[in-house]
């Protein structure tokens, strides 16, 4: 029940912060609600075990990005002013933006997603084995995913099952060294030629 | 009892999309544009961390432990869809840096980030 509370309350702030900073007159304005909006974000990805990816959503949306376009709003601060922020396609847009929701989400409510058994994966994405490494199904899947404990421990205190939950930054890890080796590098090689095209093109 | 379930993740992401999509193309400043991109971005991986928590199956990886035994184990669950929101907000930080410096270069030569005003190119 505090999941959903949780949840609502996350949704409410990225979702109400992102319409503010579309609708926001000034551009600086904008970018401080684009803050709260990736908070937001970050919290939902907590929210679901992402614990990594929260992390990192903070250190690289709200430390890195978000500075990075106040000093653009800085630098290039002219006569934009007062005058009006929206052009004139808005009406188009906002016909364009509520069709693409329509459809996808037309297509998200008909399609049948393969759903894992919510209450086996533990919130760090760790699922639970016996010693031949066959999932235990856990007794009652409306369970919080963070029980596990009560799971493998028999009545009488003795462990009944070898309990292996990888944490999810070790599988992260373990996954882009083995099966995401070569999107990895590629995306090396994509941020060092970006840090480099961005340093010639605003040099003077 | 009412649980968090993946269409609300949905929801919210294609609200989100929506609301960027809205931004990225009303917007006059350029810079306001990208915020509309980033909020796309973040909709995305809002996404696929919703797949890969409520769709992605779990799964067992062979491998071969530090004496060269084949070992079978359970490895949990498929990493594959925190792994590409990792990918995309590297792409997205790749991506501002980038526009941010064209922005920041066109404003150099034409004293405006007005999208409006660059009509160079228009035929």
């Amino acid at each position: 029940m505090i999941e959903v509370a949780v949840f609502l309350f996350l949704a409410t702030v990225t979702l109400a912060s992102a319409s503010a900073v579309v609708l926001a007159r000034t551009v600086v304005v904008s970018a401080l609600w684009l803050i709260l909006s990736f908070l937001g974000v970050a919290g939902l990805y907590a929210l679901m075990g992402a614990s990594f990816l929260a992390a990192t959503q903070i250190l690289i949306y709200v430390g890195a990005i978000s500075v990075l376009l106040l000093f653009a709003i800085m630098l290039t601060h002219d006569v934009m002013g007062e005058e009006r922020p929206m052009n004139r396609q808005w009406p188009l847009a906002s016909m364009a933006a509520l069709g693409l929701f329509v459809i996808v989400g037309i297509v998200m409510y008909r399609a049948d997603w393969p759903l894992t058994d919510a209450g086996i994966l533990p919130v760090d994405g760790g699922i639970i084995s016996d010693s031949s490494g066959a999932p235990i199904p856990r007794a009652d899947a409306d369970a919080p995913a963070f029980a596990i404990a009560e799971d493998v421990v028999g009545a009488d205190g003795e462990i009944t099952a070898a309990v292996r939950i990888p944490g999810s930054i070790a599988s992260i890890g373990r996954s882009l060294m083995t099966e995401h080796l070569l999107a990895f590098e590629v995306i090396s090689i994509v941020l060092l030629v970006a840090l480099m095209g961005a340093i010639v093109i605003a040099r003077d | 009892m009412v649980i968090v379930e993946l269409w609300w993740y949905l929801l919210v992401a294609i609200v989100l999309f929506s609301i960027g999509m809205y931004g990225a193309m009303t917007r006059r400043n350029a810079v306001n544009v990208l915020m509309g991109i980033e909020l796309m971005l973040n909709a995305v991986n809002l996404n696929a961390v919703a797949f890969w928590r409520y769709v992605s199956p779990a799964r067992t990886l062979s491998t071969v432990d530090s004496t060269g035994q084949a070992a079978v184990g359970s490895y949990g669950a498929s990493m594959d869809g925190q792994v590409f929101a990792i990918i995309i907000i590297a792409l997205a930080a790749a991506e501002v840096a980038v526009g941010l410096a064209m922005i920041i270069s066109i404003y150099r030569a034409r004293r405006s980030v007005r999208l409006d005003d660059f009509t160079l190119m228009r035929g």
